[in-house]
């Protein structure tokens, strides 16, 4: 019933009063007040449809001429009167209620207009990686990957107002405690907060890689070869094949000095790592985003911050960024997120989980007028697992790395035969095209990789 | 923590549990900055225009040389490094200090002149805040600046030591760095403090010109 919790909180002395009265003495009081039909209700219900029609909490029902006329009124006229006085005393002492009406308009703010309060220095203030909630409003959550209850709430009218969206890095001021709630958002990015709405990630049209990552631009005879042998683009979908101790974090590294060196933007998922490596790459790329689990932690923690690299690598595309996602591996996401599924069902949470990592997968693209995701996900299993297999035909690009090479001391130790890429020539200009071509002459003729590789650097260095 | 700007190389830090410290006091360059009250002072290397306590009331110590410090809320500590590029001989020697309170660290550079060296980048850790000399002839000029910036990869820069109206001594106005940095990608925004709460999470490549606080605003 409407308003019930209201009334039984506010008129708690009448509905005792009434309560001790015998079911037809209430009927007979309901039906004095008003109350239709008051044979077929509850006498908890009577109650407080009696105390809501005399207190106007309720509307009362529209006039029905149809049936029965009712009888007579039983109640006595001393005891309506009583009745009626005190539901008054309860009403008089009602706290008051501010009732906030709906904005019958848009309000539209402009940068230069702030809150009532101006926060500052004296206040608490809590920044991290939004994390919404199904149920509206968001949390801020750490960068390091621990998710708590009493990390800081956003209410969903701020994240609304400034247009946040999830893996948005917000600071703001906050009231309160456990959770602190946040009622001013101090800095998005640490920029200004601005109330302009921005492209979409997923309503940007997909599109075909046009401009070419070079690996090459570090100054790495393999990667360069690579860039001419198979070459990949801002937006593709590369898979990495890569056994033990075949140089995957030394070759991802790279990547991410190319892509900084090229401008594009390196983020960084690094599941159940050594510390040690994770440390070192924080220290390296300061600012490029890393989200990392050691072996150590706990694996869901690595869905967490995944699901949140892919959220901040959206944020970073739709402004028009190129992001180069370096994952490693999926079938530690795969782990992780399977754990995080739960596990009253192992089978469905593993289904479940290899869905996610191909979704994963799948977010690499170009946007049309916007910048790309470009992923390149490591894989230790090689094509014999099934979720690798599966990947592999999602990606339009693939490399093999090779434990004979990384022997031979060969880094990154990239199986140039065994590797490959779609759509090869569409970056190329003519004369790239005939390197290109003379090149893969040369590596079909040259049955050791090693050694073509020697002669590959040698040509680049007389050059 | 917060950051104020008093001019010149001078900066007031304020901790969250309220300690206050002044780096960098300064006088005699034409214009004076505003008397200011601190718990402790900070001077990179012993020049009139960094080491005039003087103009800091209240403070309990006065730190001047390299090394690790515990000032209040505040950890200090003190990398040695020259004022010239001539590893010491004309100048003499400078300190660069890092501040680390509330979760961030602070560098003020001091007058650094010797040129970016990893070695020496590395030896300061990581750092969120960069504050760092931009006005050339006894410092890094801009170029210089811009180098150990990328070296450094801060969350946010603050430039100092740069001519502002009234000042008396040579050194290069901002225009310079800021068409410099312009060309290599860097945003400018300007301030009257920087809380460092508000920082972003990864290196922004941003640059906050924090206007002189005159004694006006506390």
């Amino acid at each position: 019933m409407e308003n019930e919790r209201e009334i039984l909180d506010g008129y708690e002395e009448a509905y005792t009063f009434l309560d001790a009265k015998s079911i037809h003495e209430v009927r007979n009081l309901a039906r004095a007040f008003g109350v239709k039909a008051p044979t077929s209700d509850k006498k908890h219900d009577l109650i407080v449809r009696l105390i809501g029609l005399a207190s106007g909490a309720i509307r009362p029902d529209p006039k029905n001429n149809k049936g029965a006329k009712v009888k007579a009124e039983d109640a006595s006229q001393e005891s309506v009167e009583k009745v009626r006085k005190i539901i008054l005393q309860c009403k008089a002492r009602l706290p008051y209620r501010v009732v906030e009406p709906e904005p019958k308009e848009y309000e539209f703010h402009d940068s230069g207009e702030t809150e009532k309060k101006t926060y500052g220095y004296a206040d608490k203030c809590y920044a991290g990686l939004l994390q919404l909630e199904e149920m509206g409003g968001g949390r801020l959550r750490s960068v390091q990957g621990e998710v708590s209850d009493e990390d800081a709430y956003v209410p969903e009218s701020l994240i609304r107002k400034y247009y946040l969206r999830e893996g948005d890095f917000v600071s703001g001021y906050a009231e309160g405690d456990a959770p602190p709630r946040i009622v001013q958002i101090a800095a998005i990015e640490g920029a200004m907060p601005v109330f302009t709405e921005r492209k979409k990630f997923e309503s940007l049209p997909a599109a075909y890689p046009n401009e070419q990552f070079k690996l090459g631009l570090a100054g790495n005879a393999v990667l360069q070869a690579m860039d001419l042998l198979s070459p990949i683009g801002y937006g593709q979908r590369v898979m990495l094949f890569a056994p033990r101790e075949s140089g995957m974090t030394t070759f991802l590294r790279m990547v991410a000095e190319a892509a900084k060196a090229d401008g594009a933007v390196p983020m960084f998922v690094l599941l159940g790592q050594r510390p040690e490596e994770i440390s070192e790459i924080r220290q390296d790329f300061r600012d490029s985003f890393v989200a990392a689990t050691g072996f150590d932690e706990p694996i869901a923690r690595g869905a967490y911050l995944a699901a949140m690299a892919m959220q901040r690598a959206k944020r970073f595309a739709e402004r028009g960024n190129k992001v180069v996602l370096l994952l490693d591996s999926v079938s530690a996401l795969e782990r992780a997120f399977a754990e995080t599924n739960g596990a009253f069902d192992v089978k469905r949470a593993e289904e479940a989980a290899k869905l996610q990592v191909k979704q994963y997968f799948a977010a690499a693209r170009r946007l049309e007028g916007a910048g790309s995701i470009t992923v390149l996900a490591a894989s230790g299993e090689g094509l014999s697992s099934e979720l690798s297999s599966e990947l592999a035909s999602a990606a339009n690009a693939v490399m093999v790395f090779s434990i004979e090479l990384a022997a031979r001391g060969i880094y990154p130790a990239i199986d140039l035969k065994r590797s490959r890429s779609k759509r090869p020539d569409a970056f190329f200009t003519q004369e790239e095209r005939e390197k290109a071509m003379r090149l893969r002459t040369a590596l079909e003729e040259q049955n050791d990789t090693a050694k073509f590789l020697e002669g590959f650097a040698k040509a680049a260095d007389q050059k | 923590m917060k950051i104020e700007y008093f001019g010149h190389s001078c900066f007031l830090l304020t901790s969250e549990d309220g300690t206050r410290l002044v780096v960098d006091p300064y006088t005699g360059i034409g214009y004076e900055m505003a008397q200011v009250t601190a718990d402790f002072v900070v001077c990179s290397h012993g020049h009139y225009d960094h080491t005039y306590t003087e103009g800091v009331t209240g403070a309990r110590a006065v730190i001047s040389e390299a090394g690790e410090y515990k000032l209040g809320g505040i950890e200090a500590i003190g990398h040695s490094c020259f004022h010239d590029d001539k590893r010491g001989t004309i100048r003499g020697k400078n300190t660069a200090f890092v501040f680390k309170a509330d979760g961030v660290s602070v560098c003020h550079m001091g007058d650094i002149g010797e040129h970016c060296s990893v070695s020496f980048v590395q030896s300061l850790g990581k750092v969120d805040v960069l504050l760092i000399p931009v006005g050339g002839n006894y410092t890094v000029d801009a170029a210089g600046a811009l180098e150990y910036m990328d070296a450094i990869l801060p969350k946010i820069t603050i430039p100092m030591h740069y001519a502002l109206e009234g000042g008396k001594i040579d050194i290069a106005p901002l225009n310079d760095f800021i068409k410099q940095a312009e060309d290599r990608g860097y945003k400018f925004t300007k301030g009257t403090a920087l809380d460092t709460r508000l920082l972003p999470n990864e290196c922004a490549k941003e640059i906050l010109i924090l206007e002189k606080n005159d004694g006006k605003r506390t």
